[in-house]
């Protein structure tokens, strides 16, 4: 059940009261052992009483983080009222495992997934090692491959904001919408531009990239992969080696990124990547539209060919917008 | 006498098939053209941009028609380098070529790499544009993306009935 | 015939050059006068500038005046500052009791000032959405932080049914605060704790874990608040009953002194670099 903090606490989402009304909300949905969503979206709290007395009380009424955990999820949660969040419940001594990127996240900042992986045998016996987060050294956001995969399959059935439902005349134009909303939504709540990615967008890109064709490693001297074909050094760049991030880094390899759910996770991420080079570049916030037309290189291009690229590239947008 | 004859045969089979055009499909989406000896050109595009990259261009020359199939993205220079490679392996010996395009232009412009590349003057009229799918030739083929060439690939299954 | 000499004393304020955060000694001294005095002259002759504290101190001048029946007869006031400051203070309408909060509303492109009554009023939050979008988003969010924080204060301590909450610009200082006439911090403060004096009340009041209430016990507090937002420049002016702190920020510089004039009321101002 989604709980739209906006419309439930219209006119007062600040005060003691408020925060009683929600703690009691959650009490309630863990009681009957009922799955809940907090959605702050367009919201800004800004006060410690509500977050307080809502949440970080809860170690009063003896909630341990697991249950809270187990059923109540927070999303669109302002990035400054997470620390807020944060900064109450540590007071209280009621860690949340907030401490994730994202409330989608299986790990806490710092670690990372690791699937379930056979390890090696002797004797006829074999073991298998369980999903598990290893720490990592840098305690930096890092997402992997299977953790990417993870996350598709549990929480992007219900994503709100989906690409339009055109094919733009596609076989599977429309296949990847759910996953192109979930990262599209995934990264704008992690990496919070000043305008957020629109999912279009992606969805006219993989159009023009490949037709949404998942396509594979190519031959020889075809380099790049995937759905939004990645180049096999943007793979690299994503990861926490690649010095090109400073965090909240995407771990692949080659072959993870012919699988469009990743694939299309990691685009995603490197065009946020191109959309601060760009803001760099031009002093100035740049638009999404033209952090598209800088992937594909058409900026400042004198070429027919780039124009008559970027026509189909905008004639799928302008489609799409229709 | 024998000698004369064979020589209008030739002559006159070489005339007609440089005329040749099959096409296979042509819609809004697709253009698949065959061309018995057919005459194409294919290179690099002028490099732009930082690092820089280019296009690459396979342009096929008809007696009506000049159709420039391109890459979807600019290619760094040596893997636009490494697909030209490609093609010439399979088009110097080659008796016939068929090319396949996606997502067409019929604007037509003035262009200009092609003169270049013949270091010739006047630019050559370019009467439609389309994204190169994959290239055919009785020595092999060579895709965009590879997968062109698997057995049983159409680029009708890209996109739907119309 | 003896004549019967009537003594009529009439006492003149002259407000100061700038009124604001900063010089409140004349405020509040002609605050804590409405209540012994029939009428009371305030002299604006050297009064230049309104800063946004100022708008919300001269509503409270107002009220006051009216609750505590004390006529205040405005002398020497600049016509450009009239116009300018088209205040509840500055019209001839007579008020035999207290008006409506919403005729002490301002609002301008660079400041506003709202009158709230009767519970947690986040109309400020419009206020700033529609004027102010353009500020640093980390500031704005320190700023209804701290206006959240003590609106929840006034509602629920002061057991004054109105307070005044203020935000403007000025140069590149951003003002905002909010002020209230009800039961001061260290008399709440006093029922809980035992403190030397009510700068020490005040003091205590920013610590972690200390709170007056009561029934929700154990809330925050300020403390929280205002460590989320030492990390600004900029300086804020605590006042209540007796006592005054004065930090700056970034000089890590406290004043604490006792007032010359008690205020009845808590007054919290805060003034950040922009």
């Amino acid at each position: 059940m989604n709980i739209k903090i906006k419309e439930i606490f219209q006119t007062d989402y600040i005060s003691r009261q408020a925060g009683e009304k929600l703690r009691f909300m959650i009490l309630k949905a863990i009681q009957e052992k009922k799955k809940i969503v907090l959605d702050f979206k367009d919201l800004i709290v800004a006060s410690t009483s509500f977050f307080d007395e809502g949440i970080a009380k809860l170690v009063d009424e003896k909630v341990s983080v697991d249950e809270f955990g187990n059923f109540i999820e927070i999303i669109n949660l302002n990035k400054n009222d997470k620390k807020v969040l944060d900064k109450v419940t540590d007071y209280r001594g009621f860690n949340l495992s907030f401490k994730q990127a994202h409330p989608w996240r299986l790990c806490p900042i710092g670690e990372h997934w690791v699937k379930e992986h056979p390890r090696s045998s002797s004797r006829g016996v074999s073991t298998v090692v369980d999903g598990h987060c290893r720490k990592n050294p840098k305690g930096k956001d890092v997402i992997t491959a299977e953790e990417l995969v993870e996350i598709a399959n549990k929480h992007f059935q219900q994503i709100k904001k989906l690409p339009s439902t055109k094919s733009l005349k596609f076989e599977d134009g429309n296949k990847y919408d759910a996953v192109i909303g979930g990262w599209c939504e995934y990264w704008n709540n992690i990496l919070k531009p000043k305008i957020d990615l629109d999912p279009d967008l992606i969805k006219a890109l993989i159009a023009s990239e490949s037709g949404f064709q998942a396509v594979p490693k190519g031959p020889k001297g075809h380099k790049a992969i995937g759905i939004m074909q990645l180049m096999p050094e943007t793979v690299k760049y994503l990861g926490r080696n690649g010095r090109e991030l400073k965090d909240h880094f995407v771990e692949l390899d080659t072959k993870d990124a012919e699988n469009p759910t990743i694939n299309i996770a990691a685009g995603v991420r490197w065009l946020f990547r191109k959309y601060e080079l760009l803001e760099y570049k031009l002093k100035r916030t740049p638009t999404w539209e033209e952090v598209l037309y800088d992937y594909k290189g058409f900026t400042g291009s004198k070429t027919e060919l780039a124009k008559k690229s970027k026509l189909i590239l905008d004639g799928f947008l302008k489609e799409l917008k229709q | 006498m024998k000698t004369f004859f064979s020589l209008i045969l030739i002559f006159t089979f070489s005339c007609s098939h440089n005329s040749q055009l099959k096409v296979n499909n042509l819609t809004e989406k697709i253009y698949d053209v065959e061309q018995a000896r057919g005459k194409i050109f294919y290179f690099c595009s002028e490099p732009e941009g930082e690092e820089p990259r280019s296009y690459l261009s396979i342009y096929l020359m008809t007696d009506k028609k000049v159709d420039l199939f391109f890459s979807r993205r600019k290619l760094g220079t040596k893997e636009c380098l490494d697909w030209v490679k490609e093609i010439d392996q399979i088009y110097e010996e080659s008796k016939w070529v068929r090319l396949v395009g996606v997502e067409g232009s019929n604007s037509s412009f003035e262009d200009k790499d092609l003169p270049a590349h013949l270091n010739q003057k006047d630019p050559v009229t370019v009467n439609s544009t389309w994204f190169f799918s994959r290239i055919v030739t009785n020595q092999g083929c060579m895709g965009h993306f590879g997968h062109e060439c698997n057995p049983g690939f159409t680029e009708k299954k890209i996109y739907q009935e119309p | 015939m003896s004549c019967l000499r009537i003594n009529i004393h009439m006492q003149t304020f002259s407000l100061p050059r700038v009124l604001g955060s900063e010089r409140l000694d004349t405020v509040l001294s002609l605050l804590f006068s409405l209540r012994d005095e029939e009428v009371i002259h305030v002299d604006w002759s050297k009064v230049q500038k309104i800063e946004p504290a100022g708008l919300a101190i001269l509503s409270i001048l107002f009220d006051q005046s009216i609750e505590k029946k004390c006529k205040l007869i405005h002398e020497n006031i600049k016509p450009v500052l009239k116009k300018k400051y088209p205040l509840i203070l500055f019209t001839d309408e007579k008020f035999s009791q207290l008006p409506s909060p919403m005729l002490h509303d301002f609002n301008r492109p660079n400041a506003f000032l709202l009158c709230c009554q009767g519970g947690v009023d986040l109309r400020y939050k419009e206020n700033l959405a529609r004027s102010f979008f353009n500020l640093d988003e980390d500031l704005l969010f320190s700023v209804q932080l701290v206006f959240n924080e003590l609106i929840q204060n006034a509602v629920d301590h002061s057991t004054s049914e109105r307070y005044y909450i203020y935000f403007g610009l000025e140069d590149d200082e951003v003002h905002f605060g909010v002020l209230d006439m009800g039961v001061s911090l260290p008399a709440k403060m006093e029922q809980k704790y035992n403190a030397i004096d009510d700068i020490n009340y005040l003091e205590l009041s920013l610590k972690e874990g200390i709170s007056t209430r009561r029934q929700r016990v154990g809330g925050l507090g300020l403390f929280h608040t205002f460590h989320m937002i030492q990390g600004l420049m900029g300086k804020f002016v605590f006042i209540s009953r007796d006592g005054q702190i004065r930090r700056y920020f970034s000089q890590r510089k406290v004043n604490r002194m006792k007032l010359k004039h008690r205020l009845n009321g808590t007054w919290v101002m805060f003034t950040f670099k922009n």
